[in-house]
């Protein structure tokens, strides 16, 4: 169905002032709409939406393995509104190695690009990421940029290409595909009514002058600046002051230098040209990835390990027989629960009950595709078949087992599986649960620097009793070089999870890795822009409803039978357990203080 | 079923198609079909512990009037438009 709008622009470009207009456009109410709520809410580039689709982490995946399933997303995404979707995105309009666009033809009715002067786009973008305006330059005239696409840390979003402003501009000037909308900024500024007006024509809406005026009075900067100031703006960087900032046409006369503004000018003449930023003589009109890792055949990696024996290790209180050996495990010689084997996998008779992009589910039985990597099929909770991809990393192929393949083992056998890590104080446990990028690996690395043991990182395991277990993980934690880093932890000798990463595997104490634990505490991640970390103890039904957004997705869940099995779980959880929000500075200077902070609250509640 | 209006003579209980739980006075309730959650608040989570076990309409109110400092026509009002909510979604039945 083709209902998606893109609200697409390069940074700072008047994107979420758009949207705010939009917000308050659909909004039916007088008063106007909150600014952390506002339409498009959604970004091309979220991983929470991402991994809540798919049902998997894409902290695992690399860019360009991203990069193929966003498409996929966005088609569900469509499939499943009523409505138009406008969702926002800064990524340049792109084809993957499969020369399909990055932004779905078939779910979309057509895109908005909203466009400023990039003499203006430098200033307020480098007053966004705390940087020298200078370096902002330098980012802008890189055809190559990237936002967020360093390896080497995880942030809330995926990778978006930028490729610079002109490179950005012209390659949404040359999408064939779709029918793109072109707003400049400074007439949105000089001449409201008919380019909103325009705009919205465009993407099919129809309201009167009197409903836009009023919708642009409420969304006027004036009071995106107030609200900004007493509520905060969820969407703002860490580190800066203002989001919206000065909202001026031309105001970069104030900031850039006369060589900065030259070597922009040098750079993007054309596309400046063509938007009518320079006439043709060339005078302001406005005074005013990751590399393709190589990667080992994976059947010289398995033929190393098929010469020698099967291997059976321990993870989150089972036995499982491996088809390869895993030495970051812990070994077992026990009775092996659950049975792991290299096969094909051949399902074409089963008559599934949901279907999603990656995976197939019905009771007892759930099948997971990542291509370029491997075919997962998991049964009854006792066994997993790997099928494995020809040219397939084989630590790729472990980091996908160990989530979220195990992950759907222990739901099937009755457990409940939380996104988060968890660490023990006086023989009890307790869970920081977070989605991803939420550092709830690096704050128990924190933690441990404090003399806590880990007991599970990722995936935090609870069975039925009152109050619950929580089951032993891997023995090692996963850290971004970043993370390390901060923490004063070198890399050096560890072993990158899968190449192309720059997440490594941390190894923990083995010896005291064996034992459940009874859970002690809860701590709900959340990271967030306020200057201060608290943590906030949660009552009420509230603890069960927040506990519940870090399980897998409840209709998998349903699908697989266990939904009865995860309301029990929960619920003795919420009403045995302290069930807190920690909200953690995630800065430099302060972040020591918060897992001080933290690692406080843990003894005081083990009193 | 899902169109049946409620009257004080009726009497109700808990369906078959939730499981709920009380946490801190609140009680929250999954539909078993639905998948949908519920977050009750005190009045009504003290409504769903009275009709636990069969009971009329009519002596659920005049527990609730006992309990509460509500006016009698009030309480049948919102009591009813209340319950016929609940019924509508399935988590309670007509004995």
């Amino acid at each position: 169905m083709k209902n998606i709008v893109w609200l697409a622009s390069y940074p700072k470009s008047g994107n979420t002032w758009f949207r705010a207009f939009l917000a308050n456009l659909l909004h039916e109410k007088e008063d106007p709409a909150d600014i952390n709520q506002l339409g498009g809410g959604s970004i091309f580039s979220s991983r929470l939406i991402f991994d809540n689709t798919l049902g998997i982490q894409s902290s695992d995946l690399l860019a360009d393995e991203i990069d193929q399933l966003r498409p996929e997303v966005y088609k569900k995404l469509s499939e499943n509104a009523i409505d138009t979707l406008f969702i926002k995105a800064h990524d340049a309009y792109t084809y993957l190695p499969n020369k399909q666009p990055l932004f779905p033809t078939e779910a979309t009715r057509g895109a908005i690009y909203l466009l400023r002067n990039p003499l203006d786009v430098a200033p307020s973008f480098a007053n966004h990421s705390s940087c020298e305006i200078d370096n902002i330059i330098r980012t802008m005239n890189n055809e190559n940029d990237s936002f967020c696409g360093h390896s080497g840390n995880l942030a809330n979003q995926l990778r978006q290409q930028l490729r610079g402003w002109s490179g950005h501009v012209e390659s949404w000037l040359n999408a064939e595909q779709i029918d793109v909308h072109f707003v400049r900024y400074e007439d949105m500024k000089s001449r409201p009514l008919e380019t909103f007006r325009a705009a919205i024509q465009f993407a099919g809406l129809n309201h009167t002058d009197d409903e836009i005026l009023q919708a642009l009075d409420a969304c006027s900067f004036k009071k995106l600046q107030q609200q900004e100031q007493s509520n905060g703006f969820r969407e703002k960087a860490a580190k800066v002051n203002n989001f919206f900032r000065k909202g001026e046409v031309a105001s970069w006369q104030d900031s850039l230098s006369l060589n900065q503004a030259k070597i922009l000018l040098q750079n993007h003449s054309q596309m400046m040209q063509q938007f009518n930023y320079l006439d043709n003589q060339g005078n302001l009109t406005f005074i005013d990835d990751i590399p393709q890792t190589s990667r080992q055949p994976i059947l010289k990696q398995l033929q190393i390990s098929q010469q020698k024996p099967q291997a059976s290790y321990q993870l989150y209180g089972l036995n499982i027989t491996f088809p390869f050996h895993f030495e970051e495990l812990i070994k077992t010689d026990a009775k092996a629960d659950v049975s792991i084997s290299l096969q094909s996998i051949n399902c074409q008779n089963i008559i599934w009950e949901e279907e999603s992009i990656c995976y197939k589910a019905k009771q007892g039985l759930y099948l997971l595709s990542i291509k370029g990597i491997a075919r997962y099929l998991i049964k009854d909770g006792q066994e997993i078949i790997i099928d494995i991809e020809p040219n397939a990393d084989l630590d790729a192929v472990k980091l996908m087992l160990l989530s979220p393949v195990i992950g759907i083992l222990l739901i099937q056998r009755g457990l409940l599986p939380f996104w988060g890590s968890s660490v023990i104080h006086q023989g009890k446990a307790y869970a920081l649960l977070g989605h991803s990028s939420t550092g709830k690996s690096f704050l128990a690395a924190g933690l441990k620097q404090k003399g806590f043991q880990v007991l599970s990182d990722n995936l935090c395991v609870l069975n039925n009793n009152t109050p619950p277990l929580v089951y032993p993980g891997y023995p090692f934690l996963m850290l971004w070089q970043r993370g390390m880093l901060r923490l004063g932890e070198s890399h050096d000798g560890l072993k990158p999870v899968r190449k192309g990463l720059k997440k490594y595997i941390y190894p923990l104490n083995k010896t005291q890795h064996n034992k459940p634990a009874p859970l002690a505490g809860v701590y709900l991640l959340s990271s967030h822009n306020k200057e201060e970390f608290n943590i906030e103890p949660l009552t009420g039904f509230q603890n069960m409803f927040k506990l519940l957004d870090f399980t897998y997705n409840e209709p998998l869940i349903r699908t697989m039978g266990m939904i009865k099995q995860r309301h029990k779980i929960a619920s003795i959880t919420a009403k045995t357990i302290p069930i807190k929000r920690y909200c953690y500075l995630d800065n430099k200077d302060s972040f020591q203080q918060s897992i001080d902070f933290l690692a406080q609250d843990i003894k005081l509640s083990a009193k | 079923m899902a169109s049946t209006k409620l009257g004080i003579n009726d009497i109700v209980t808990h369906s078959e198609d939730q499981v709920s739980t009380e946490i801190d006075g609140e009680v929250v309730l999954m539909g078993i079909e639905s998948g949908n959650y519920y977050g009750f608040d005190e009045i009504l989570s003290r409504i769903w512990n009275i009709i636990e076990t069969p009971t009329a309409i009519s002596s659920l109110i005049d527990q609730l009037i006992q309990e509460y400092d509500v006016d009698r026509n009030e309480c049948e009002t919102d009591v009813l438009s209340t319950l016929n909510e609940l019924l509508k979604d399935d988590l309670i039945s007509l004995q």
